[in-house]
Formats: structure tokens, sequence, C-alpha cells
């Protein structure tokens, strides 16, 4: 078989798994729901909706809104939306908030006094009974819009531009309060907390891989998409696109690649918001690719798992199972030592099983070879360094662009955003959900199917960050690129917004739009506060295809002649609960 | 050879969608620009019934596109920054493209 004969084989099986589930559901719906209701997963959620504006089935907490394309945050009536920090915002120690802000999560003031809930995986495992208006919140920092930042518009960059470039991305974690007047703002003055982390912080590499091309100690992060809330109280940061930063500019960032052209980025991050002066550390064990998020589950024995998805086309779906379980919620030192060993696995849709990425015992992984007959692994530190690689050598299957992966609250399955993937035809995406053997996070099978596709049909298309609520309603982001926003097939859509999805139920799979982004952008990193009254989000890349900074597509979130920033925003006014 | 089996990125519009990326957090400026031309490319070659293949797209064929474009340097430029970024990712095999550009 040549290798177009076997790329177009392989090309052939995610389509074909989905078809094959998604005609399985259409003779499931027509003829045999009360079979289809007995399955444990719900198959009947992947029927397109009808054209048109949905029904809802019982009461909304929201007044669905229509799609927009105006330069603005568009909310349904009675919710508000209070602005926390933008790009270049004074962290009130003469550091900056950075750019292109993405995952956010919400850090009560008093966790460390009252303790976290291992199995409130929507709230980011904290207690309800934490402070809802006072806390820490951590902000990832993905990538910067050059232009914005120091006029820059092609040919050689100064150090100074580098710099200043190096700040932009990373984390930030800001202390936030909601005022008595119900208004949140970030609170400048806590110097005990507020911390930027970017592309110089010293970081410490940990786990078999910890030692690869010259480290443990690595200069910073970078590409810090989305991440994640573990059950001790830390921050998980992803890197994602680290590939274009050592590239040479203009094409690239024209960073270092001494540097930053080290296998030292593409990992997950811990971070500790309440200690400013802890290392942040990359957990090696959790493999190398671009990472889009981490969603941590606990088995009932104590096992912890988090899944991850690698966030470029036609790649796979992981799950990292720890060596050690999560038996004292009161160990927080030694629980923060979890992730640094375990077993990372790649999922095979095909037969519904979990791969495991071992170079001792798996033999095609020390047989691979790359086209001149080299070896492409010696050491499972090589196999972590590029699980992607050693995914496909074992046939894991290449997905449409996995992107966030969310736990429901209250079946424990697992819900992963397939964007979309153009190449084969997919320009709307879906949203598929795993269901692991008898509940068991650490399972070595899975069932799935798909709970809703994107499309006009369903009003939405290229889903990304996901959260659930607590009655187990997933709340979804989408991500279509700025050229495409609001254009041709897309233009049902209108700019990129939030979307709201029963789980269960006649209307489960069902689209209802909450939230309109400004123009250009794409909204990000949705978390909770521990009362489920505030929601926040980032915004990211408002008029990102500007040409020139005297023709702005956008002026968000300032108005005016003013130049775009990304930033972050809390949103209130959900109904309290009786 | 695991990353030829990758098929995504060697499709057009599959290399599209991630040179486009890369543009847009690198050069924003240029990403409207250089977008609208390479869409319209990318769809005159698949409504010529050509393959959905980057490496099967010829020099013949870009020099065609380029000719017929109604601005041709920027054309020139928009295809240019993605043939050599493609040949950079080994996409496409041979500088042939690039050289037709110059």
């Amino acid at each position: 078989m040549t290798i177009r004969e076997e790329r177009e084989s392989r090309a052939s099986i995610w389509h074909e798994l989905l078809e094959r589930k998604i005609s399985r559901r259409a003779v499931l719906a027509g003829a045999a729901a009360g079979a289809a209701a007995a399955l444990p997963l719900d198959l009947r959620t992947a029927a397109a909706a009808p054209l048109g504006a949905p029904r809802a089935q019982g009461k909304l907490p929201f007044s669905p809104i229509n799609p927009s394309s105006a330069d603005a945050i568009v909310l349904p009536r009675g919710f508000r939306y209070d602005l926390l920090a933008h790009r270049g915002h004074d962290m009130g120690d003469g550091s900056l908030f950075g750019d292109n802000a993405d995952f956010t999560a919400f850090f009560p003031l008093d966790l460390l006094q009252k303790g976290v809930d291992k199995n409130a995986v929507h709230r980011g495992f904290l207690r309800s009974d934490l402070s809802s208006t006072d806390g820490l919140l951590v902000v990832n920092h993905e990538y910067f819009n050059p232009m914005f930042l120091t006029g820059y518009a092609g040919g050689p960059k100064s150090d100074e531009q580098r710099a200043a470039e190096q700040h932009m991305v990373g984390l930030s974690v800001i202390r936030v309060k909601r005022g008595k007047d119900g208004r949140w703002f970030f609170d400048q003055s806590d110097a005990a907390h507020n911390r930027r982390i970017d592309a110089r912080t010293p970081i410490l590499l940990t786990g078999p891989a910890a030692g690869i091309d010259g480290g443990p100690w690595v200069s910073g992060t970078l590409g810090n998409c989305s991440g994640g809330a573990t059950p001790w109280g830390t921050a998980l940061s992803c890197e994602e696109n680290f590939q274009d930063y050592p590239a040479a500019a203009p094409e690239g960032y024209g960073w270092d690649p001494a540097v930053y052209g080290r296998r030292h980025y593409g990992w997950v991050v811990e971070v500790d918001p309440f200690d400013k002066s802890s290392t942040p550390r990359k957990h090696t064990a959790m493999g190398r690719f671009r990472h889009e998020n981490v969603a941590i589950r606990v088995g009932k024995d104590g096992s912890v798992v988090a899944y991850m998805g690698d966030d470029k086309a036609d790649s796979c779906v992981y799950k990292f199972v720890a060596d050690r379980k999560l038996t004292d919620l009161a160990d927080r030192p030694g629980n923060m030592a979890i992730l640094e060993s375990g077993r990372l696995y790649a999922a095979d849709f095909g037969a519904g099983k979990w791969i495991l990425l071992d170079y001792d015992s798996q033999e095609a992984l020390r047989a691979a070879v790359d086209g001149k007959g080299a070896p492409l692994f010696a050491s499972q530190a090589d196999v972590l360094a590029d699980a992607r690689a050693a995914a496909l050598v074992l046939k894991a299957t290449p997905v449409d662009r996995p992107e966030d992966i969310e736990v429901h609250p209250l079946d424990g399955s697992v819900y992963v955003a397939l964007t979309n993937n153009t190449g084969h035809g997919n320009y709307h995406g879906q949203i598929v959900r795993l269901v692991e053997k008898d509940g068991n996070p650490a399972a070595a099978s899975f069932e799935w199917g798909v709970f809703a596709v994107g499309g006009p049909q369903s009003g939405f298309s290229s889903p990304d960050n996901l959260v659930f609520d607590g009655d187990g309603n997933l709340w979804m982001v989408t991500d279509i690129s700025s050229s495409r926003v609001g254009k041709g097939i897309y233009s049902f859509q209108g700019n990129n917004g939030m979307f709201f999805f029963r789980t269960s139920g006649p209307d489960a799979g069902v689209a209802y739009q909450f939230l309109s982004a400004p123009v250009e952008a794409e909204l990000t990193g949705p978390t909770w506060s521990p009362d489920g009254q505030t929601l926040f989000l980032s915004v990211q890349h408002p008029g990102e295809e500007s040409k020139s900074i005297s023709e702005l597509s956008s002026h968000w979130p300032i108005g005016g002649r003013e130049i775009p920033r990304s930033g972050v925003i809390a949103i209130t006014g959900f109904p309290r609960k009786k | 050879m695991i990353e030829g089996l990758i098929v995504h990125e060697r499709t057009v519009l599959g290399a599209l969608d991630s040179f486009s990326g890369t543009l847009v957090r690198s050069r924003p400026y240029l990403a409207a620009a250089y977008g609208a031309i390479l869409e319209e490319f990318a769809a005159r070659w698949l409504d010529s019934g050509y393959p959905n293949e980057i490496d099967a797209v010829s020099d013949n064929w870009v020099r065609a596109f380029i000719a017929s474009s109604e601005d041709r340097q920027l054309a020139r430029e928009a295809l240019r920054a993605f043939f050599v970024w493609a040949f950079e990712q080994k996409l496409v095999a041979t500088h042939a493209l690039t050289n037709v550009l110059d």
C-alpha cells in the first residue's frame, strides 16, 4: 500500500464511524425510540434540530438571543457584564495583563481554609459554600497580536519588540471581587496574589521526560490555550501552538530557536494560584502535543484521570491515569505531585478502547522508524515528547480537531468538542460523548455517540470550549475562524457566540444562543463561581484581522476609535435557585 | 512516515486552514487580504474538478491563476507565502511553485 493509499484509508476512519453512529441513531429515532431510551448513550440527541428557531422544552434560564454581527457583547435581557481586565492592564506592580485571554479558573479566597469538593467537576472542584464574591482568577494568554502590541508590520524584530511579546503570553493571576453594587472588579492592590507568569519565568519539568533537551529547568510558558482545575486547588494551563514561536519572522514570531525550539513547550503546566513564590511545573507524564485543555475526574477509588485533546485536525483524544490516588484531600502538598507520574492513553474510537502509549510494552513503538529508517523513539521520554506520532503508530483514531473536553457532573460521561475539519468536508463540527465502561474513569474501554452536530440546522458552528452547570446543562462557545465568521456558509450564525444545551429530555442537543461576541472575537474559558451566579469568560482577539492601526475592524471594549483589546469579563444575572 | 498519514493538511482546504491559523497569529494584518485570495484560489481549483490534494497543484495552474487575478501583485504575494509555508511543512515536495512565484 502506498503512503497515499494508506492515508486515504485512514482518512475515512473517523467519518465512517460518525456515519455509522448517525445512521444508527436515525433508525432508532424513527422505529424504536423505546429501545433507544435504554441505551447508555442517548443517540437520539444526534438528530439534527429542525430548521428555524428551536422550541424549548420547559423554562430556560434565559431568553435566547438572535445571531448578531454587532461589535459588542450581546446578552439576553436581564444579564450584564463587567470588564475585569484587558490586554496591557496594569497588574499593580508594573507588569501587564497579557494578550488574548483564554482559559479562566476561579479560586475562592477561602478555598484553602474550607477545602474542595472532588465531585464538583463543573465548578472546578469548588464547594458550593465557598466565596462567590472574592477570589483569584487564573487567566491564560494564548498568543498576541504583534501589530496591536508594538506596531509590528513585517520585517526584522527588535529585542524590545520580542521582550514585549514574551510578556504577553503565559498566565495572569488576578484578585477579583464583587462589590456591594453587584459589580465585579480587579483589585490591583493585592500585591500578595496578583502575578504574571510569562515566557521567561523559570519553570520546572517533572516526570519521565524532565531531562529532555537540557531540562528540567525551562524558560517560561507560551501558547497557553485552555486548561483545567484540579481537586487540590491548583490550575492547569495547556500549551498549544508552540511551533509558531521559534520560526523565523515574519512567518513565525522569530524568538530564539535555541531556547524556544527545544521540546520544553507543548506540555501541561500546573500553577498554585495561592502561592506567588511557587514554581510552576510542566508535567511530562501527560504527554506533549498541541494541548487544548485538560478535564480531571476522580474515580470512586480515588483514581485521578485527565482527559485531553490535541487541537489539530486529524489528531487524537488522550487520557492520563495517574499512578497515585487521591485519598487525602487535606494533603495538598502531596496531591500536587499526583500528575507527575502515570499512564498515557489515546482513544481508538473504532474499537472503543484506550491504547497505552508505553515504550516498554508496545513493540510497535520500539519498531517505528521515520522515512529514512531511523527509530522514531528511543525511550518513554521520546514517546511522551511526541505523543501524537506515538498515538498514530499505535493506530489511535485521528478525529476532527479535538478541542475542549469536559466531564458531565451528574453521570460522569465525557463530552468532546470536535471543532471542524475542512479537509474532510466537516465544516461545522460536532460534539461527541464518551461513556467509560462501568462508569470507571480508569477503564480500558468506552462507548461513544454523537451529542450535537453543527450547521445551519442546529444554529451553531465549530464548537470549542465547554462548561457544565450544576443541573447538567452544557454551555458551549464557538470558534469559527476570523476569516470566515459571518461569511458564506457561516453567515447563519453571525459572530461567534455562546450556546446552551440540555443534555437530557426531549430537547437534549438543541442549541439556544446565550451570547454573541464582538467582531472577529472568539469567546473562551467559561467558568462558574461556586454559587452559579457569575460566569467568567474571556473575549479573545476582537478585530483580529484589522489591516492596520488606522483600519480597525473592532473597537471592543472601549469603543470610539480605540484599538481593540482582548480581555476577561464577569457575566451576572443568572436566576437564583429556589 | 507518520506525518505522511496526516490527511487534513495535505488537502488544499486543510492546508489553507492551517496556514490561515499560522498567519492570523503571526501576521494578522495580512490575514484578510491573503485569505480572500487563497479562498478564491482553492475554490477555483476545486470547481475545475481537480483533486483536493495540495501536492497535485501544478505550476502552470498557479501561473494562470495569478495572470487572471485583479491584483496580480497581491495574488503572487499571498500564494508565495502559502507555498513557502507548505514547503516548510513538507506538504509540497519541491520549490517548483515558489520558482513560479519569484
